[in-house]
């Protein structure tokens, strides 16, 4: 977590992915401080999407801890605008929907996921265990 | 009726491993969350390079369960610990190829929902009976609901 979850109508190449999910994993650590071990990104390519949306974009993001809602407005907004930019299109073209969910409802690597802004104290004591 | 969506990669996973980890899930939801909700197990498979973490290709299987709202955490983190073990034992994988959520309903479905919208509204119809046929013709051939990442 989080986990991005990327639908376009188009199918992409293995280089347009890498490249979006380079952007996406770096402005999600950029604003949240998350390790960018723990961002996942999917892409989901050919489907139906509305008239005006070339991307969308459904992340479900860890929530409560150091973040409060103007990390997140702004989180949504840097996400599309750079979205956009990685894929040559119009920043409207990209709609981008997060929803929270408590760190601790997550497990990865069969260990109970932190809350945001308490991975250093969660990353040593995985290094040590 | 709760649902369960797990997202997996294209060969990373064989037939007969997906119907054990389906039973297992199953049997953690009956033994450990609820005993009485019928459970959903949809399948979606993704070709390879199409899923990253820490910005490389990866193959991780990302899993969310749905549990009624308020569910107790000591259970949840007890279920996602079998779930994870059991998973990394049936699939034969580390339990690092796996990330699991054990989402309360209003969570799970805000992002089942946003998912869903985002199919233009003229073409939903058309894509909803696609997907379905999809899931019965991957359940009367495999035994379990299964469908394609892409359309």
């Amino acid at each position: 977590m989080p986990l991005y979850n990327l639908a376009c109508k188009a199918v992409l190449d293995n280089d347009q992915r890498q490249h979006i999910a380079e952007v996406v994993t770096r402005t999600h650590c950029e604003l949240t401080g998350a390790p960018a071990q723990f961002v996942n990104v999917a892409f989901m390519e050919g489907l139906p999407l509305r008239k005006d949306e070339s991307f969308n974009v459904v992340g479900g993001v860890r929530s409560g801890g150091s973040r409060n809602l103007e990390l997140t407005e702004n989180l949504q907004q840097m996400m599309q605008k750079n979205i956009a930019s990685a894929a040559n299109v119009s920043v409207s073209a990209v709609k981008v929907t997060l929803v929270g969910v408590p760190g601790n409802w997550n497990m990865e690597g069969g260990r109970v996921l932190p809350e945001p802004g308490a991975e250093d104290e969660w990353l040593d004591r995985n290094e040590q265990a | 009726m709760r649902k369960v969506m797990c997202t997996i990669h294209e060969g990373q996973i064989s037939s007969p491993q997906i119907h054990d980890l389906e039973v297992m899930i199953k049997r953690v939801y009956r033994d450990r969350i609820n005993s009485e909700q019928r459970l959903l197990v949809v399948w979606t498979e993704m070709p390879e390079g199409q899923g990253f973490t820490e910005g490389k290709p990866s193959r991780i299987s990302w899993v969310m369960v749905e549990v009624d709202d308020n569910f107790d955490q000591q259970k949840r983190e007890t279920a996602m610990q079998v779930i994870s073990d059991e998973w990394a034992r049936i699939a034969n994988v580390s339990t690092g190829n796996l990330m699991l959520t054990i989402a309360d309903t209003s969570q799970f479905s805000r992002l089942a929902q946003a998912m869903q919208q985002r199919i233009a509204p003229g073409a939903r119809l058309s894509f909803m009976l696609k997907l379905i046929a999809r899931l019965i013709l991957s359940k009367l051939r495999h035994g379990y609901f299964e469908m394609k990442a892409n359309a």
